[in-house]
């Protein structure tokens, strides 16, 4: 095997313009963001579709309205999933983009098959829309759209894990230079997948509950929601433990080493606190699913968005531990600032903000929609 | 050869780009034209008191809600994929000088979908005033992702002198606002806006051929008249800003148009000139139909009739961009960046040490060059606009040529000589003398079969993979080998990355 260094592409003669560690914030955040709403469309379809097809199988009204109440959130939902995936991409490109793009061209027919994947999911969920403002069964759909969701999921991971093997780049490009091969799996890669997964179905599935709050839901809908979401909740909180073990366990010794003393060490134990936390919010969930409480609701997304917030940072660190004996230390990459540039985007981020929030304020203060305005 | 490079075999991946390109573009030009079109219209009709007009109105959003939130979004997701895939080298240039450019495109673009979304769901549930203010603050926010993007898109064609100055120093930053506001700039801003609103008009006229002409004639009437007057500034100033536009484009690139232009009586005229007057003939036609069909015509106007425009739009658009495309050949980035990744400045550098001499992707590292090289060179050097069997391909390109024109054809690609009728547009071939007897071979076979032609150089015995190594072993003696196994020039390591740049330089 050659010296780890010559396998990695030259980097990009521009320095970056502006410091790591700024970029390093705006990509957890917005990947922070990407990962929340990502749990929340997996986890909410896989469970609407569940519902939906004992709604219909039994003639549970309250089964068909839960189902029909998180359905109809999804596509916007997945509004923001994606563009919420955009800025990160972005940013790694920029930190990573010797291995990234690397790696994404030796994956290359699936990586762009992600896009019409994607968007045929999407096209899908307004599909089920539309069938479930009609009162019809839209299960089957449901059943589709995550499976192509499942397998843009499997290729994310997969890239995710393949730009961090410099190793195997070679023989794979000479055996396909297409990107038509998923490669054979990297061990950490079915980890972090499910780590994604199992959070879906129990940290997503307590931030549909939210949804049980809209005014539009009706009662036993409103219960049916709570209980149901409650129960996968507490079912998958323990798994998606488990799954954050694996995905330690299956890291290199080194990787596992440094992970384990310092601030990994503490990440990795603040994550199973919020998972704790997140528990006791599902169980509080469940005792008080006839209430209206929000209080359960509400605990459970915040712990929630802490465990997922802390585990983008988590895989950012094992990246990192992972890349930089193979000659790409992202702390090293030379940076020459335009301040002026910085300031303009960061002026207009704010900018952005304002606009939502009095968009938000706006439509809060809206009159509820009438039957016939949908 | 520093990125691997995509093959995609037949269609090629400039094409995969193109294909996206086309329908993103069509689609976000509409978003943005359609913003104005959505607040005007919905102003004139409160002004007027044409409650029936709100009505439509607000289908018509809907329709655009989905439109440009689910396909434009997603396939402007799918270009950002396709240009990573197929020239992760230019990608990484456009990313590393605009990347905050892009993340306020991203944020503002958020904003508008919100607009979007907003707009649609609070007809007829917040005060008309209010609703209205969303509806103008959405076109306003639609046409500033125009407005940042095409600072970008400019930029490939007009770097500007301040930009090029700096580049390879380091210091590019410095130019970021030369570089953003180019030569292109406002010209291809216009002609965009002008074909935002013109699609605005095309999109609204599919939408409103759909009103029954026997219930609802009257509207119908008046909206398709309405919709057919978007087209008329673009037919009136897009000549105008084409002229100007063309101004802009640095002469070297405006020669392969005229290039075209002087040959069109011997029909040997070149793609771009080709791809312009398609242009040309479909926005005519569009004009044609329109007044006919639209104009005179309106209630009887169909949805047939409608989607018969999107068609034309989209050839029309193909072309334009085509064209665009084209003119910067055999550039990604004028004066810096090959469309096949090789950076102008490296030239010298990579011709005396050796194509792949920092490669990651040399298979015969150490070696002397084989035909796997010679693979390497092809897939490096000539894929990005070339395929082997469809889209310029190769073994028709090369048909008919033994191994002792193919290498003709080869050298004078590397000596890019100033009069040499491929320097419009094909990027000049970089490597050692033993690197390109390697890619001699490998496209004699291609196209050939077998060698067909005696190996040239005999300090590079580049075999076959067929034939045995040892059989032809021979002691390697040339320069890039010795050099490729240098540590000095090998080391790709971050390491080395400011010594790269000083060689760049020189
Ligand atoms: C920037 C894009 C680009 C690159 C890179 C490129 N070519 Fe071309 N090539 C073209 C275009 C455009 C044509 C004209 C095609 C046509 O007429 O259909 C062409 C034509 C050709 C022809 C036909 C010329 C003739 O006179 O008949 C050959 C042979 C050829 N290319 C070989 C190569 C080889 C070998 C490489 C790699 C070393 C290469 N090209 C790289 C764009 C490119
Ligand atoms: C809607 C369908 C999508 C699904 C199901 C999905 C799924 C995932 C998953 C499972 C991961 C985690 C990979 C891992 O660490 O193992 C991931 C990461 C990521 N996704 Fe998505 N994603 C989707 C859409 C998108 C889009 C459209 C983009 C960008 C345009 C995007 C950008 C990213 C980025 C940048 C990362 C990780 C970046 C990093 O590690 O730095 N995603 N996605």
């Amino acid at each position: 095997m050659t010296d780890p260094i010559h396998i990695l592409p030259a980097l990009d003669p521009l320095p970056i313009p502006a410091p790591v560690a700024l970029f390093k914030f705006l990509h957890h955040l917005t990947l922070g963001l990407h990962f929340g709403a990502l749990q929340l469309l997996l986890g909410g379809l896989v469970l609407a579709t569940i519902w939906n097809i004992v709604g219909h199988a039994s003639g549970s009204r309250s089964a068909i309205g839960a189902s029909g109440t998180v359905a109809k959130k999804l596509t916007i939902v997945t509004t923001y999933v994606v563009n919420f995936g955009v800025p990160p991409l972005l940013f790694a490109q920029i930190l990573y983009g010797q291995a990234l793009y690397t790696s994404s061209v030796l994956i290359g027919a699936w990586w762009i098959a992600v896009v019409f994947l994607i968007l045929i999911a999407y096209a899908l969920l307004y599909r089920m829309t539309t069938l479930a403002d009609a009162g019809r069964p839209w299960w089957h759909w449901g059943v589709v759209s995550f499976t192509l969701l499942a397998l843009v999921g499997r290729v994310f991971s997969t890239n995710m894990t393949l730009m961090l093997t410099p190793e195997v780049w070679s023989t794979m490009y000479a055996s396909n230079p297409s990107g038509t091969d998923l490669p054979p799996t990297d061990p950490t890669m079915w980890p972090r997948f499910a780590v994604m997964f199992l959070g879906a179905f129990s940290l997503g599935a307590l931030g549909t509950s939210l949804w049980s709050h809209l005014s539009s839901v009706a009662d036993d809908a409103r219960v049916f929601l709570r209980r149901w979401s409650a129960i996968s909740a507490i079912v998958f909180l323990p798994l998606l433990g488990a799954a954050g073990s694996w995905a330690l366990d299956s890291q290199p010794e080194s990787v596992r080493a440094a992970l384990m003393g310092g601030t990994g060490a503490t990440l990795a134990y603040a994550w199973v606190g919020s998972i704790a936390l997140a528990f006791v919010a599902a169980l509080a969930l469940l005792a008080t699913s006839r209430s209206r409480s929000a209080l359960a609701p509400i605990l459970g997304s915040v712990a929630g968005t802490t465990a997922i917030g802390l585990w983008t940072v988590l895989r950012d660190m094992v990246r990192d531990l992972t890349l930089a004996p193979k000659g790409l230390d992202v702390w090293a990459t030379p940076v020459a600032t335009n301040w002026v540039v910085v300031g303009i985007f960061l002026f207009s981020l704010v900018a952005g903000l304002v606009l939502l929030g009095w968009l938000v304020s706006v439509v809060a203060r809206a009159t509820p929609l009438e039957k016939n305005h949908v | 050869m520093n990125y691997p490079v995509w093959d995609v075999p037949v269609i090629g991946s400039g094409l995969v780009i193109a294909i996206i390109a086309v329908i993103h573009i069509l689609i976000s030009h509409f978003a943005i034209g359609g913003g104005l079109f959505l607040a005007m219209t919905e102003t004139k009709a409160l002004r007027e008191g044409r409650r029936d007009w709100l009505d439509r109105l607000r289908k018509h959003s809907k329709f655009f809600l989905v439109l440009t939130g689910v396909y434009g979004a997603m396939t402007g997701v799918g270009i950002w994929f396709s240009i990573g895939l197929a020239n992760p080298e230019g990608t990484s240039t456009l990313i590393h000088n605009f990347v905050f450019a892009w993340a306020a495109e991203w944020v503002v673009f958020l904003v508008e979908l919100s607009l979007a979304a907003a707009y649609y769901y609070t007809w007829g549930r917040i005060p008309d005033k209010t609703h209205e203010k969303i509806g103008w603050l959405y076109a306003f926010t639609s046409f500033l992702t125009l407005f940042i993007i095409n600072g970008i898109l400019t930029f490939k064609l007009t770097p500007g002198p301040e930009w090029l100055a700096l580049a390879g120093t380091g210091r590019e930053a410095e130019a970021f606002f030369q570089a953003f506001f180019n030569d292109g700039f406002w010209p291809s801003l216009g002609l965009r806006s002008l074909a935002c609103v013109s699609l605005a008009g095309i999109w609204s006229l599919v939408f409103f051929s759909r009103i029954d002409r026997e219930t609802d004639g009257e509207v119908k009437i008046q909206l398709i008249r309405w919709s057919a007057k978007w087209l008329l500034p673009a037919f009136l100033l897009m000549p105008f800003f084409f002229a100007w536009y063309l101004l802009m484009v640095p002469g070297e690139h405006r020669d392969l148009m005229t290039l075209g232009m002087s040959t069109i009586g011997s029909g040997a005229f070149t793609q771009v000139t080709r791809m312009a007057l398609i242009t040309l003939m479909t926005t005519a036609t569009i004009g044609l139909v329109t007044y006919f069909l639209a104009w005179l015509n309106p209630r009887d106007f169909s949805f047939g009739h409608g989607v018969s425009l999107l068609f034309l739009a989209l050839i029309a658009t193909a072309g334009a961009e085509g064209t665009r495309e084209m003119l910067r050949k055999p550039f990604v980035v004028s004066g810096y960046l090959y469309s096949n990744s090789n950076r102008l400045a490296d030239v010298p550098r990579k011709n005396a040490e050796g194509y792949l001499a920092r490669s990651p992707w040399n298979p015969d590292r150490g070696d002397r060059p084989t035909v796997r090289t010679g693979e390497r060179m092809f897939q490096g050097q000539c894929l990005s606009c070339h395929t082997v069997d469809g889209y310029r391909s190769m073994r028709k390109l090369l048909h008919g040529r033994d191994g002792k024109a193919i290498g003709n054809i080869l050298q004078m690609l590397h000596e890019n000589a100033p009069d040499s009728p491929y320097r419009k547009f094909m990027p000049p071939l970089v490597g050692t003398p033993a690197e390109i007897e390697a890619l001699r071979q490998y496209l004699d076979i291609l196209v050939n079969g077998k060698l067909t032609s005696p190996i040239v150089d005999p300090s590079a015995k580049a075999v076959p993979d067929s034939v045995k190594v040892d059989t032809l072993a021979a002691p390697a003696i040339d320069t890039a080998k010795k050099d490729s196994a240098a540590p000095a020039v090998r080391d790709t390591s971050r390491s080395t990355a400011p010594a790269a740049k000083d060689s760049a330089r020189i």
